[in-house]
């Protein structure tokens, strides 16, 4: 290769510029200390207000928190310096983007696009631990009826965390790591089109992690995740932390999906026009603009909240002119387009290891991207079937009710397209795979399920019960969760230039394919049976769905525990990865693993779509490299 | 050690730098949906003042059924009750507000033009930054003259969220004028004034959105 990496690149010891001095460490100092300075000052100023005092002096601490962290790392820097007119020098950009940096530069407000996916990655993986391990507690709490493992009210607070815990996890879960790391690539982009707002995202969200897990320091969120007034205005300063935690995420998702938007929009390699980018970009770019729309709701309704509790106004409280329901309409207009916010990137990554493995083109590629639209579309007209048992406009119920069945139709096409990219094709075993499999099963057992959910008189017997809890769990963990870890498997040897351990990670997989099953199914039944959610005892008629549930809830943690090590052991000691250890089409594979910074040593030129496998097309290249037109789409073959 | 940087960065042209016009059209088109989220959360405040002004839980929109004899809100966490109908906000700061702030986009539009045909348009952007301050400071006024306070029921709730959303705008709309006007100050925007463009349609957008918020809270009480 002719071209230098720019990684080499030497840099001066004034590269960078305050950036040099800051890190996590700066961050957490700076948040810190601003923490203690806004408590100090608000409880000497507003504590004094015996009604709203408290609830003020956290929400002042936690955002003073927030905004400390962020001056800390970095993230207001470029603000300031365009403000005052200083642009940053190249070498402060190659300085920004991780240059001449090692690990540190995991710890930093980095600019890489890798690097930021990277960091989502690891994030993911702990909020997933947190998430985990509160529900192995939810689980063990309901293993008997009457059982004093968890106070009621700490179960209480157990089940909102881990509920928004999850939430946030499985919405950043690929669209973070992956629409950074991969993303970018698949388009022959050399990185985000707003690497400095790609850090911003990631390192916002992680000022937000604290405000959340705060809450089990201050009394706990007794009103579970969806925070229904008037039980959550009710509720002690926990609320508050929790919708700090929720306000700043939003910020995060809101930045993070412009950039995807903005990036694939304007820098696509030549060549790759919007009929040939990969699903999986066409899932971010439908994902990111659905969370654009979705977002601005979730950010009403928490600030909202924290003006009723805080500040005494009275949106929510129905004794001084405000509405529950005024709560419940704001969160689900933002609620339910969420679910396909966290469900569509999955799917869209899922579409390419089904193609990559089945050796086949993915199977009605115009009509996967119509009915991923077609779904984001319906999906901001559903809201109110959350809303059917609440007494909201029953004139209404019918109307949402067709909404949301018409809304299986593109979700249906979605499977369909699945089964036959897989249909006849030369399947390819490997550990995504099984993954892929999981899902399909999953999905059909959740969008099922959900169908009996649109239906007014169904739900007015299951919405109160356990049997919602298993939908939602067979479509968020069993569908985007389990398609999220097929991505992770076929991608991990381009993130982390190491082959994943595949027999550990079949171990891993049977775990959680068995423990999902067993844990949920037994879910549905208990739902059958009457057995109301969110209860910490229950009736001893309950006892024997709950105690399969259990078991199986501890073979699921066991399972993902087991592909945790196996991730862990791989990325430390694995064996190296070739550069495309799958003889995979699309861009990501034909760069070098690992990944030069801003990606590609030679610009590609695309001349076809990704998927040119089997058959005649099996010689169809995806791009060509370089003034010289070579390809490498065949780079790496495997056996 | 400058030239290698140099040479890597010829060898990738378009990586992390940018033409101004290749900025011009990322910015533009990321301010055009950040533009698009700001305005569903207006939309959203909106629609929460009719959704509280039609469903009046408990005569709380104004109180319109208080009275001494009868006050409201007796009993509950509210530090003091209510005992007449809640009053209207002052028109006359809420237009003044409004004014204010769409006058920062009109000016920035001005100083834009100016750019265009080449005149001297740094103390404009200047004088935008100056009546965002302006802004922000009557906005602080209009929220000590308010005849009702936080907790008076959904109507001044919605009056009072409407004005703090407005100057957290402000806010935003001082910083971008306040950085546009240095810059310009400094000669950066000789060549291109992409930027001006870009916090022009931003502080447009904003005192546009003041405008729907302060009609709605004089049209519709």
């Amino acid at each position: 290769m002719s071209t230098a990496l720019l990684e080499d690149t030497k840099l001066g010891s004034t590269a960078g510029r305050l950036y040099r001095r800051q890190n996590a460490l700066t961050g957490l100092a700076v948040g810190v200390g601003l923490a203690v300075l806004g408590w100090f000052i608000s409880l000497n100023t507003v504590q004094s207000n015996e009604n709203f005092g408290t609830d003020m002096t956290v929400a002042v601490t936690m955002a003073c928190w927030v905004i400390g962290f962020n001056i800390g790392i970095g993230t207001f820097n470029a603000v300031f310096a365009w403000v005052l007119g200083h642009d940053q020098s190249r070498e402060d950009e190659l300085y920004g983007a991780g240059v001449g940096q090692g690990r540190s530069r995991y710890f930093k407000y980095c600019t890489d696009h890798k690097v930021v996916g990277t960091q989502y990655l690891i994030l993911v993986f702990v909020l997933f631990f947190v998430g985990g391990t509160l529900a192995m507690m939810i689980r063990t709490q309901l293993l008997t009826p009457n059982s004093s493992f968890l106070s009621p009210q700490t179960y209480n607070a157990v089940v909102s965390i881990h509920g928004m815990c999850m939430i946030i996890a499985t919405i950043i879960m690929v669209s973070g790591p992956f629409a950074n790391f991969i993303m970018p690539i698949m388009i022959g982009a050399k990185d985000m089109a707003f690497p400095r707002l790609n850090a911003m995202s990631f390192w916002v969200v992680v000022s937000a992690v604290p405000p959340l897990l705060a809450t089990f320091f201050v009394g706990g969120v007794n009103a579970g995740w969806t925070t229904y007034a008037p039980l959550s205005v009710q509720d002690g300063p926990a609320m508050i932390c929790f919708a700090i935690t929720i306000i700043t995420f939003v910020v995060s998702v809101t930045v993070a999906g412009i950039n995807t938007l903005i990036t694939v929009l304007t820098m696509r390699a030549k060549g790759m026009t919007f009929t040939r980018m990969p699903i999986f970009v066409w899932a971010s770019v439908i994902g990111g603009g659905l969370g654009l729309y979705a977002m601005p709701a979730f950010l009403l309704a928490m600030t909202l909240m924290v003006a009723d509790k805080a500040t005494g106004t009275s949106f929510f409280v129905a004794d001084q002119g405000g509405s529950g329901w005024l709560w419940e309409n704001v969160f689900w207009i933002m609620g339910h387009p969420e679910v396909y916010v966290i469900l569509i990137p999955p799917v869209g990554a899922l579409m390419e290891v089904l193609s990559t493995f089945s050796r086949k083109p993915v199977f009605a590629y115009k009509m996967i991207i119509g009915a991923m639209t077609g779904v984001a579309g319906l999906s901001i007209m559903v809201w109110a079937h959350h809303m059917f048992t609440t007494g909201w406009a029953p004139d209404l119920a019918g109307p949402f009710m067709l909404t949301t069945e018409l809304i299986s139709i593109p979700t249906g096409i979605i499977f369909l397209a699945a089964i036959g990219t897989l249909w006849r094709g030369s399947n390819w075993v490997r550990l995504p795979m099984y993954f892929g499999f999981l899902f399909i099963w999953n999905f059909i057992v959740g969008g099922v399920t959900g169908i009996y959910l649109s239906d007014v008189p169904a739900d007015n017997y299951f919405h109160g019960n356990m049997f919602v809890t298993a939908h939602f769990h067979y479509t968020l963990l069993g569908g985007a969760m389990i398609a999220g870890t097929a991505g992770l498997c076929y991608w991990f040897p381009k993130v982390t230039g190491r082959m994943l351990d595949e027999r550990v990670g079949r171990w891993a997989f049977w775990l959680i394919a068995i423990g999902f099953q067993v844990t949920y199914l037994a879910q549905f039944y208990e739902g059958f049976k009457g057995m109301p959610r969110r209860v910490a005892n229950y009736d001893p008629v309950f006892q024997p769905e709950n105690l399969v549930s259990s078991i199986g809830a501890y073979v699921l943690m066991a399972g993902w525990v087991v592909l945790l090590y196996a991730l862990v052991s791989s990325w430390r000691n694995g064996a190296i990865a070739p550069a495309n250890p799958w003889s995979a089409k699309s861009l990501e594979w034909h760069t070098q693993t690992p990944v030069p910074l801003e990606n590609f040593l030679e610009d590609p030129l695309v001349i076809n779509d990704p998927y040119g496998y089997g058959g005649v097309a099996s010689e169809q290249i995806h791009a060509v490299f370089g003034a010289h037109g070579h390809h490498g789409a065949n780079e790496g073959d495997h056996a | 050690m400058t030239d290698l940087a140099n040479k890597t960065h010829d060898a990738h042209e378009g990586g992390h730098h940018d033409t101004p016009e290749q900025r011009d059209r990322k910015e533009l088109s990321a301010l055009i949906l950040f533009i698009a989220g700001d305005a569903l959360f207006v939309v959203l405040e909106v629609l929460a003042w009719f959704y509280l002004r039609a469903l009046n839980p408990n005569d709380g929109w104004r109180f319109s059924t208080a009275t001494a004899e009868s006050p409201a809100l007796s009993g509950s966490n509210n530090p003091h009750d209510i005992t007449a109908i809640v009053e209207q906000a002052p028109q006359s700061w809420a237009i003044a507000v409004a004014a204010a702030t769409l006058a920062i986009g009109l000016i920035a539009w001005a100083g834009e033009a100016r750019a265009r045909s080449g005149k001297s348009f740094a103390p404009l952007l200047m004088l935008s930054a100056v009546v965002s301050v302006v802004a922000m400071v009557v906005q602080v006024l209009q929220f000590q003259n308010l005849p009702f306070q936080t907790t008076d029921g959904a109507y001044a709730s919605c009056v009072e969220f409407f004005m703090a959303s407005n100057l957290a705008h402000l806010l935003i709309v001082f910083v971008v004028m306040l950085g546009v006007a240095i810059r310009a100050n400094k000669g950066l925007y000789a060549s291109n004034w992409y930027q001006i463009r870009l916090a022009r349609i931003w502080s447009l957008w904003v005192g546009i959105s003041a405008v729907v918020l302060t009609s709605v809270t004089i049209l519709f009480v």
